[in-house]
């Protein structure tokens, strides 16, 4: 048992060290060059298959050709946000829109008004903080696509079909 | 300047916000809720899901200067 366990934390220590390092090697790849682009590629890639870890169980469940026989229940307003409570972030995100825009008619780079692109550009001059941004960014699509298409969809499917 | 001060206001802002949401016990919904109440549906989740590529397209293969 603790043979097991102790085999399970090496692997999963493994694997992270891996994935680590292979962020650090993404992180580092210069902009505008195929290794960029084929770097982002396989990242999309390789966050979108470790997100979703029902999404072979949904698949063998036949997809989106799957039948749905009885729609699962949803209780009524799940997942509903009303527009009131919701208008302080309207508001913050087209400040930044209106803010974005300004600094594209000034040129993007303008030192009086510079894009977003351009402020974060700054912190990611250097490999660390381009590694945490890079990680940042890949636990944001793991997060959010293992919710999407994660176990509770899959079981979600089972019930449907059933 | 200005520039960089408006920034950073801005997201000090939005920091703030999501703490005040947090310590509202849902009257106020915080940022991960706005986002799962848009993906609650599969229009919503392309969305978000071209919205995170382009991020990581734009910020890491499409724009700024090579690592030191």
């Amino acid at each position: 048992m603790v043979g097991v366990s102790l085999r399970q934390l090496c692997a999963k220590s493994l694997v992270a060290v891996v994935l680590l390092a292979a962020a650090w090697a993404a992180a580092g790849v210069a902009p505008f060059t195929p290794a960029a682009y084929l770097a982002m590629f396989l990242a999309v890639v390789a966050v979108a298959f470790a997100g979703s870890k029902g999404l072979a169980s949904w698949l063998a469940h036949g997809g989106p050709l799957r039948r749905r026989a009885r729609p699962a229940p949803r209780p009524e307003h799940a997942g509903q946000v009303s527009f009131v409570p919701v208008l302080p972030w309207l508001l913050i995100v087209a400040t930044a829109a209106g803010l974005e825009a300004a600094g594209l008619v000034l040129g993007g780079r303008s030192s009086r008004l510079p894009t977003l692109s351009t402020v974060v550009d700054n912190l990611l001059a250097w490999h660390v903080t381009r590694w945490i941004a890079f990680l940042a960014w890949a636990w944001l699509g793991i997060a959010g696509i293992g919710r999407w298409w994660g176990v509770p969809d899959a079981g979600r499917s089972e019930q449907g079909t059933g | 300047m200005p520039g960089e001060i408006a920034w950073s206001l801005l997201a000090a802002l939005a920091g703030c916000w999501e703490l005040c949401c947090r310590r509202s016990r849902g009257r106020y919904p915080s940022l991960a809720k706005v986002c799962g109440a848009i993906s609650t549906r599969l229009p919503g989740q392309i969305v978000l899901g071209v919205v995170w590529a382009f991020a990581g397209v734009h910020l890491f293969a499409r724009y700024g200067f090579a690592p030191r």
